[in-house]
């Protein structure tokens, strides 16, 4: 009888766990997209305040309001997604056009279908979005969905939390599969971490969210320990100057957002 | 009695993990400086000699450097020393300069590869030799002759 009852606690507070470890989505909150199976989830009406330079670099205070909503990419596109892409459209990435030693075909670790796709330029993930029938975010898109409504520096709290972010101290040296950290309050996966996502600023692409190649911390040169994500997530958007990072790596991926009807 | 625990079976098995605890504890070394993707732990300062073109590490005062894959820092700002040393296999050590050409960030070992990674976005990578792997970085990082020499490191500056 003892046995049984214990038996019973455990299995309960196992369901308990489950269910908070990966709360699903009601079924009305996600959109399935059919051209590549991307599942989007809801991302409600409401704004942020951001941080933006002005010609002289000034920076200064910036409501941006999304007063529809949108639904966006429950996790960064895939390389199985991908490649069902360029196997319709033969599209041929940048790094294999400028013939990179390395490509998503041929990254320079071994990837599984269900990692982000990378080693792409921001041309590549406009013309698979094209493709999709959805867009690429814009900064403001990911970084009000990023945050998920809080006001701390990641959803999750102040500081760096292994549990909801793939970082160059707990992945190693590649991506890991999508979605098996914690999501954010909205459902998003990987919004911090495993891949760099591609976002649209004005007429360029810009990088956001952090990799798998990022430290969680390091000592900084004055000794100082720093925790490089908050950079990240940072509300500050891209003054329009063009990106000068390598233009394609190991860690530049991307998630879409449906078009706005 | 079937199916059930004794006691002695009981005192026996618990004797039994904590002496794999215990064992664990001493091989594994739980204590000891260890570095990551990201941080190398400063080397310790006794174990290390500087000479006006030379520095000597007795390793047998290093724990930091014990381990196969790890690597530690060495870090003077008088002598304007900024050096990453790397156990990368046994009796085989690299000698480096820790920071990235391309940021100029710390670099970190990663054991798994045997390649130092900058610690900025870029993410620049190098081998063992300073040589360039991939990212931006626009020339090699320093990398001086480590000879292992009696128990001691001799790294020619």
């Amino acid at each position: 009888m003892f046995r049984a009852t214990l038996v019973l606690l455990f299995a309960g507070g196992f369901g308990v766990l489950v269910a908070s470890a990966a709360d699903p989505i009601p079924q009305e909150k996600v959109w399935r997209n059919p051209k590549d199976g991307m599942e989007f989830v809801w991302i409600p009406a409401g704004g942020f305040t951001a941080e933006v330079l002005d010609k002289d670099k000034k920076p200064s205070a910036q409501h941006v309001e999304f007063p529809g909503g949108f639904w966006m990419g429950r996790t960064e596109v895939t390389v199985k997604q991908f490649r069902r892409f360029v196997e319709q459209t033969g599209h041929v990435t940048e790094p294999e056009k400028e013939k990179n030693r390395w490509t998503w075909k041929r990254p320079w670790f071994e990837q599984a279908d269900d990692h982000p796709v990378i080693y792409l330029g921001y041309s590549d993930v406009l013309k698979y979005a094209e493709w999709a029938g959805v867009d690429v975010p814009t900064e403001a898109q990911w970084l009000y969905a990023c945050r998920a409504g809080t006001s701390t520096v990641f959803y999750w709290g102040d500081t760096m939390d292994d549990r909801h972010v793939w970082h160059r101290g707990n992945a190693g040296d590649a991506t890991r599969p999508v979605a098996k950290k914690q999501s954010n309050p909205w459902g998003l996966y990987d919004m911090i971490g495993n891949a760099h996502e591609w976002c649209t600023s004005g007429k360029i692409g810009v990088l956001r969210g952090g990799s798998f190649t990022r430290c969680d911390r390091y000592r900084f040169l004055d000794g100082n320990w720093t925790e490089p994500f908050i950079w990240e997530v940072g509300l500050r958007l891209h003054d329009g100057s063009p990106l000068t990072q390598y233009p394609w790596d190991d860690d530049r991926g991307f998630r879409c957002v449906k078009r706005t009807e | 009695m079937d199916g059930q625990i004794t006691r002695r079976e009981m005192i026996y098995g618990s004797a039994l993990v904590l002496s794999g605890a215990c064992v664990c504890q001493v091989a594994g070394g739980a204590d000891k400086p260890r570095s990551t993707n990201c941080h190398a732990p400063d080397l310790e300062p006794e174990s290390l000699t500087i000479g006006q073109k030379s520095l000597t590490i007795d390793l047998a005062k290093a724990p930091s450097l014990e381990a196969v894959g790890n690597a530690a820092y060495i870090m003077d700002k008088d002598r304007k020393l900024d050096i990453i040393v790397v156990h990368a296999e046994r009796d085989e050590y690299f000698a480096l300069s820790r920071f990235c050409t391309h940021a100029y960030r710390p670099i970190s070992y990663i054991r798994t590869r045997k390649l130092l990674m900058c610690n900025n976005a870029s993410h620049s990578i190098f081998d063992l030799t300073g040589q360039v792997v991939k990212g931006p970085a626009p020339e090699p990082i320093k990398s001086y002759a480590a000879k292992l020499v009696a128990g001691t490191l001799q790294i020619t500056l």
